[in-house]
């Protein structure tokens, strides 16, 4: 039996070599994590080179290459304004000869969810490029064969982090279809419309639920235009599909939104209206004195906890559209 | 009871060399198991395999294909099925379903829009892709998310839909070899072991006659 000590050593080279043998996978997980780092930081790059290029050029096809939805909406018609009026500083939209279209900084945090299907989406939230705070970018790929664009870019203001998001097994964030009720919790979808009645009648019944808001406070204060006379202005608010929704560790969730804002300026006989060193001008380059209608797009966060009030912690908007005769 | 273990002893050890005899002779010396080639014709525009056919991570997959003149161009690309499934959506294919050694394959024709899908050499999503006139190769650790193979004409040349593939692969497992080799050795000494445990068992130690008296 002394001969057959080397057995064991046979067996141990069994082993070892047993470790290459293929590993049984699970097929039935169809999910794919929406971007990997390298991927992303690639993205941000050729945003902030097209941008770049954009502003140079005010050239809306560079910016339609990396941005898309209402965000397009809303930095197309600053470079509008600022070519028409001849300049950023000019339009009121930014500083300078550096044109505000958005641009992502630095200290990228990356939360990238999993996907069995297109869309895919990913929030990328970084640096806020030339201005103070952080900017939660929310990236899109509509189809296989599209390039990714920044579709959301909410501003967040100085001192305001994310919530806590709730993760799966793989540590990626939980991205949640917006028609889906959280359990305990409204649709996403509803709670964004429940968010236009507060824009609209901030002291009316359905601000009950939500925190104090700086947009509100914002808008009042917005640029009126400058009216000679007496004129009528009505103002409506309504709400973009919810696409964008991440789960919150503790239940809630965080939720990207867009809602539209349309003012509508009715002079009586014989008054004019102007609008001057605002981006409205760049489309109202006439006097108006039958009708105006002015589009707004915000891009908003709303953080909905799952216990307590729901909280807008991001945003970002401009005029997307204006008309008058 | 020894002559039983050295029983066992041969049981094991001749079972161990038949599987190391026949990875040995599978896999060969450069530890790759060789499939094909095999023809494989499709209606639509191109050739996919369901994510259940590739159930395993970890090998690596060299797959071949050309067409039966050899001188068309062939596309060969690997992808996450999540991108697979949306490039080839409306489109026109034949999905494997099902493929088991040596070679049969089921297959499922879907329908498509007609249209044809965009160049997949503009894509940047494949973990690995190749495309050549002669034929087109590509070699991959296979991963472990799911993943589909492709095989398809270039869009926009002369043909208008379906094509025929001579398909090529070969599967290579590190080790597979000399894992073989060591499993041959093993039942060889298992089987020497049994040998001689039978031996010592059969022959005993001498009976003293006084002890019997």
């Amino acid at each position: 039996m002394r001969r057959c000590r080397w057995v064991p050593g046979l067996c141990i080279l069994l082993l070892v070599t047993a470790c290459a043998l293929p590993q049984h996978k699970d097929v039935s997980d169809d999910s794919k994590e929406a971007v990997t780092w390298a991927e992303a930081s690639n993205v941000i790059s050729q945003l902030n080179r097209q941008a770049r290029a954009a502003s140079a050029t005010y050239s809306l096809p560079a910016l339609r290459d990396v941005e898309r939805g209402s965000l397009f909406d809303i930095d197309a018609a600053r470079l509008v304004a600022a070519r028409r009026l001849g300049g950023a500083a000019g339009a009121g939209v930014g500083a300078g000869k550096d044109i505000a279209v958005t641009r992502l900084g630095g200290n990228v945090t990356l939360l990238a969810g999993s996907f069995r299907r297109y869309p895919l989406w990913f929030v990328a939230v970084a640096d806020t490029y030339g201005g103070t705070g952080r900017t939660a970018g929310v990236f899109v790929k509509s189809s296989s064969t599209d390039v990714w664009r920044l579709a959301a870019a909410p501003r967040l203001s100085a001192g305001t982090r994310l919530p806590a998001l709730a993760t799966s097994s793989d540590g990626s964030p939980v991205v949640v279809p917006p028609a889906l009720r959280i359990p305990g919790l409204a649709t996403p979808q509803r709670l964004v419309d429940r968010y236009t009645r507060v824009l609209a009648h901030p002291g009316g019944t359905a601000a009950a639920g939500f925190g104090s808001d700086p947009l509100v406070s914002a808008i009042r204060e917005s640029l009126q235009p400058h009216v000679s006379g007496k004129v009528t202005v009505s103002r409506t608010w309504s709400a973009a599909p919810v696409r964008y929704v991440l789960r919150l560790s503790d239940g809630g969730a965080l939720v990207f939104a867009t809602v539209l804002r349309t003012d509508t300026y009715r002079p009586s006989s014989g008054s004019v209206l102007s609008w001057q060193r605002s981006p409205a001008a760049a489309y109202l380059q006439h006097p108006v004195h039958r009708r105006a209608v002015l589009t707004y797009a915000h891009q908003v966060l709303l953080w909905q906890p799952f216990e307590g009030d729901a909280h807008l912690i991001g945003d970002y908007g401009g005029l997307v559209a204006a008309a008058g005769h | 009871m020894r002559r039983l273990f050295g029983w066992l002893l041969l049981l094991l050890g001749s079972v161990t060399a038949i599987v190391g005899v026949a990875v040995v002779v599978v896999f060969g010396p450069d530890s790759r198991l060789t499939l094909g080639p095999h023809r494989l014709t499709t209606t639509g525009r191109a050739l996919v395999t369901a994510p259940g056919v590739i159930p395993y991570a970890g090998p690596t997959l060299t797959l071949t294909g050309a067409t039966p003149d050899g001188s068309s161009p062939v596309f060969i690309g690997v992808g996450n099925d999540v991108d697979v499934r949306d490039y080839l959506s409306g489109t026109a294919y034949t999905r494997i379903d099902s493929l088991s050694l040596p070679w049969h394959v089921q297959v499922t024709n879907r329908r498509g829009r007609g249209g044809q899908p965009a160049n997949p050499r503009n894509l940047s999503w494949w973990l690995t892709s190749s495309v050549h006139p002669g034929g087109a190769t590509v070699t991959l650790p296979l991963p472990d998310a799911p993943v589909d193979i492709v095989v398809m004409q270039l869009p926009g040349g002369s043909h208008t839909s379906g094509f025929t593939v001579d398909v090529r692969a070969a599967i290579g497992i590190p080790g597979s070899f000399a894992g073989g080799l060591a499993l041959l050795v093993a039942g060889g000494g298992l089987l020497a072991a049994g040998w001689a445990v039978r031996r010592a068992a059969g022959t005993g130690p001498p009976i003293s006659p006084r002890a019997t008296a």
